[in-house]
């Protein structure tokens, strides 16, 4: 499953929904809001995306996944809109018989979403607010 | 020839507007024509010249890629991400 979600992200229900009998690992990537960020508290977040290239991208990045490693499936799921400190902004789980490709296609895909993908964070602070370009 | 330019993030507010549609009288037409268009003299936007990122109809694109009536053209600063 590749999806912008705008309501909470279920992680229960996705990893239920990826697995199969054949799978012996399911490895996942729970992206959290955090209260800080260089220096500031954050009070909340709000992530913007170019859509429809974002998920051309992360549908592009599931099947390099796939082709790389021996899984059997890929979820990319990122919320968009207004997160407050602690919600699940991006989730990623990868099912597969064996737990090494798990692993390394699960950092693959949580490593290249964030370079790559079209999306951008907003932070809202006490005392003003700023999007996080290029940088983290 | 029409073209739909969007706008995201800082770059969008610095624009001050995250979509229009534009119309073009060069044939040819490339990315820069557009680029030009949008930025030109304004000084809030020249700092965004050398690092934005460029799409044509979803697909990066580059400052020479021509385009056709009807395309979409997306401008926007580097992503969120990083490596930590």
């Amino acid at each position: 499953m590749v999806a912008l979600v705008n309501e909470r992200i279920d992680r229960e229900a996705l990893v239920c929904c990826l697995r199969q009998d054949s799978d012996g690992a399911i490895v996942t990537f729970d992206g959290v809001t955090r209260n800080h960020s260089r220096g500031k508290a954050v009070l909340y977040l709000v992530y913007e995306a170019y859509e429809s290239m974002a998920l051309k991208q992360m549908y592009e990045l599931r099947d390099q996944a796939r082709q790389r490693w021996p899984i059997t499936d890929m979820a990319l799921i990122h919320r968009l809109g207004r997160l407050e400190i602690g919600e699940s902004s991006v989730f990623v789980a990868v099912t597969s018989p064996h737990r090494r490709a798990a692993f390394e296609a699960c950092q693959f895909g949580i490593d290249t979403l964030k370079r790559d993908v079209p999306i951008w964070k907003k932070e809202f602070y006490a005392d003003g607010e700023a999007w996080i370009e290029g940088q983290e | 020839m029409k073209i739909t330019v969007l706008a995201f993030a800082s770059l969008a507010e610095a624009w001050g507007r995250k979509a229009a549609v534009m119309s073009f009288e060069k044939n040819p037409l490339t990315v820069a024509d557009v680029l030009e268009a949008v930025c030109g003299d304004r000084s809030e936007l020249a700092r965004y010249r050398a690092i934005l990122l460029l799409s044509r109809n979803g697909e990066f694109a580059k400052p020479d890629t021509p385009l056709q009536d009807g395309d979409e053209v997306a401008m926007f600063p580097p992503v969120s991400g990083g490596i930590n």
